[in-house]
């Protein structure tokens, strides 16, 4: 076992770093004094014991014996995710829910041991039909559907569909305020 | 007799058909956001608010409050069947939660935190008829400096509840306070860790933090481990055995006690009722052991906990207008919409508003129960689709309710980076929910620091001159030190094996 690739080790490291970084990023930060602190204070004050902390879990690591060791990680699952969230986020704003949907999800599905083309594209529709309404429909969420060009044609299609719900539920609510105004009263 | 009156001018107002009807809306939206990971109340309230404008104000909040304790509700029923908190408050459920469900006591974890939080329901509402004055009266009291100690309390309960190294929970307690610092600073108005970013000077949201370090790190986890998850979860009866009930029920009591009470403090709020119920638990169990590995009372107790600070936790915003969590800011946001200032001259002024939501809680609080215990099959069915198939789904509703916050697809990113993070963290055998809460707390924390600091002119001494915050202190030094014992003993008794 490699003394420096202990859990303990890094993660200890992992914190002096970060520590460290809050400390060169905050720099310009002013200090102030304990009546008048200033909005660096508090910061360096955390980033000291960060740093400090770090630093005693790592010697405690590399003193002790039997420090548990770090695994390899393996790499497909982690990076597709990511991959296909940055991917999601780039392409919503431009090109719509759907576009977005589908190639976040063949991204993320990739990353599981399990491909199954058919499966991916089945639950593709399912999520798109369940989001739309849920998000769309359901809370009224400002968001484009499929743009083509600058126009969300995805949105002019549907359009029709969702005032068609909103008009069934304009009119059952008013059903129900019917029935309750013979029941409350008020 | 102002009591019994009081209560029947709520039981006047929320007994209408219109409000039973939003009372009963808002608990179905509450617990389907709940269920659903990487949606939580603030994303779903937020984007009812502008609705919220065409209803009377008595049915807006009804409304509102209902969907808020129903995703506590909601959240709890996935943090015990899929390791997902739907919110802060239900994280520590997971520990023990999760670990029934894989025991095979799914059944009985979901019917423990039902009945958990339902009493905890009925006796909070009591507490703020009964106490609401005299309860405000005590929260008055408080300064910056035990405010202060309040949260350095909460904080060492948070690391309380990390099962590893005590010394690498502290780390990810700061971790999480130096996170929580990025954004604009209250008093000078400086930006600090903002890089020129502009959806950074607002600080780093809950939300996309909570969606990365917990649910896309656990997707991953379960991508790697290449097992579909499901299948392990067996729900089995929903009745808890003699012996489960025997050990929940003193564990509801203590928890419903703590959790009104921390319920009431500004800051406090049902995140910290959980972790602290949760903390007592653990130190007063005769096995502290069979804590992160299905404890029953690990889950009534921050259950009870969580709901009773639910509904204490309207004190503060219905008598003194101060919101304690992101929540209630959100609600004090749709009172004022409605041309209402929260404020004290709430209770004289709009008498039937006021109790009416009070009444309205336990109303809700038992159909809760009524719509759920049933339902927890139809949940339960969600889990039986294949980890392939629910993998994506999580990920695009963090995406999207990700997005839904500000409509930025920067909190997208964070997702993803965060994600990271939790992951290499999760690598590392550091724990996610101490991160969190330092996360959350930080800032008020900082806020307070420096507002006790100012008072007492630079003396450090303030937090152990006034009775409440030394107290507080007291009780955290020694959690600190009760917590380094086992852990000296243990290193000790690991060295002692190596050398024999």
């Amino acid at each position: 076992m490699h003394r420096f690739l202990t859990k303990d080790f890094l993660s200890g490291l992992l914190f002096v770093g970060f520590g460290a970084a809050a400390l060169w990023f905050g720099r310009h930060l002013a200090m102030g004094t304990a009546v008048r602190m200033g909005p660096g204070y508090v910061p360096h004050m955390l980033a000291y014991i960060m740093i400090g902390l770090g630093l005693i879990i790592s010697v405690v690591a590399l003193v002790s014996a039997n420090a548990e060791a770090a695994d390899m990680p393996k790499w497909k699952p982690i990076t597709l995710v990511t991959i296909g969230i940055f991917c999601f986020a780039l392409l919503f704003e431009r090109m719509g829910l759907l576009p977005a949907l589908v190639v976040l999800i063949l991204i993320a599905s990739l990353g599981g041991e399990e491909f199954n083309l058919l499966e991916v594209i089945s639950n593709m529709a399912v999520l798109a039909l369940l989001s739309i309404l849920v998000f769309w429909v359901g809370l009224r969420m400002n968001i484009g559907i499929f743009y083509v060009g600058s126009t969300d044609v995805g949105a002019i299609v549907l359009e029709p569909v969702r005032s068609g719900i909103y008009a069934l539920f304009d009119l059952l609510s008013g059903l129900f305020q019917f029935i309750g105004s013979i029941f409350g009263g008020r | 007799m102002d009591l019994l009156h009081n209560l029947a001018i709520g039981l006047n107002t929320a007994m209408t058909f219109q409000n039973l009807l939003y009372a009963f809306f808002g608990c179905m939206v509450g617990t389907l956001i709940g269920v659903l990971p990487g949606i939580g109340p603030v994303a779903t309230i937020a984007m009812l608010l502008p609705i919220t404008f065409h209803l009377p104000p008595t049915a807006a909040l009804i409304m509102l409050a209902g969907i808020y304790y129903g995703a506590a509700y909601g959240g709890s029923t996935t943090s015990i069947l899929v390791n997902l908190p739907g919110e802060s408050s239900s994280v520590v459920t997971c520990l023990d939660g999760y670990q029934m469900a894989r025991n095979g006591r799914a059944g009985a974890a979901l019917s423990i935190s039902a009945i958990g939080s339902f009493f905890a329901g009925t006796v909070g509402t009591i507490i703020i008829v009964v106490f609401a004055e005299p309860l405000t009266r005590m929260a008055q009291k408080f300064g910056p400096a035990d405010y202060c100690s309040l949260m350095a309390l909460g904080l060492v309960a948070a690391v309380v509840l990390a099962s590893g190294s005590v010394l690498k929970a502290i780390a990810m307690v700061f971790f999480g306070l130096l996170f929580g610092l990025v954004g604009t600073d209250v008093n000078t108005g400086a930006q600090r860790f903002t890089f020129d970013i502009p959806e950074l000077s607002d600080g780093i949201d809950f939300a996309p933090v909570a969606m990365g370090l917990f649910g896309i790190a656990e997707i991953v986890a379960n991508l790697e481990r290449r097992m579909s998850r499901s299948g392990a979860i067996k729900v089995g009866s929903l009745w808890p055995t003699r012996e489960e009930a025997r050990r929940a029920w003193p564990a509801i009591l203590r928890g419903t006690a703590i959790g009104s009470i921390l319920g009431v403090l500004p800051g406090g709020g049902p995140t910290l009722g959980a972790f602290s119920a949760y903390t007592l638990e653990k130190k007063i169990s005769r096995t502290p052991q069979i804590f992160g590995k299905g404890a029953v009372e690990g889950v009534a107790a921050p259950e009870s906990a969580n709901n009773a600070a639910s509904q204490t936790s309207f004190i503060p915003m219905l008598t003194l207008g101060i919101p304690s969590n992101a929540v209630m800011a959100l609600m004090v946001g749709a009172m004022i919409i409605q041309g209402i200032q929260p404020g004290p001259e709430v209770m004289t002024k709009k008498p039937d508003l006021f109790w009416g939501m009070i009444v309205s809680m336990w109303i809700g609080n038992l159909m809760l129960v009524i719509i759920n215990l049933p339902m927890i099959g139809m949940w339960v069915k969600l889990l039986t689709v294949p980890y392939r198939f629910l993998a994506p789904a999580i990920l695009l509703f963090c995406c999207i309710g990700a997005y839904s916050l500000q409509n930025s697809t920067f909190h997208v990113i964070q997702v993803g980076l965060f994600g990271v993070l939790g992951y290499v963290l999760a690598r590392l055998g550091c724990e996610g929910a101490p991160f969190l809460l330092g996360l959350v707390l930080g800032p008020q924390m900082e806020e307070y620091f420096r507002r006790a600091m100012l008072l007492s002119r630079g003396d450090p001494l303030v937090f152990v001159q006034r009775p409440i915050s030394l107290g507080l202190l007291i009780a955290t030094a020694v959690l600190l030190f009760l917590m380094a014992l086992p852990s000296i003993k243990k290193a000790r008794q690991e060295a002692f094996q190596e050398e024999g």
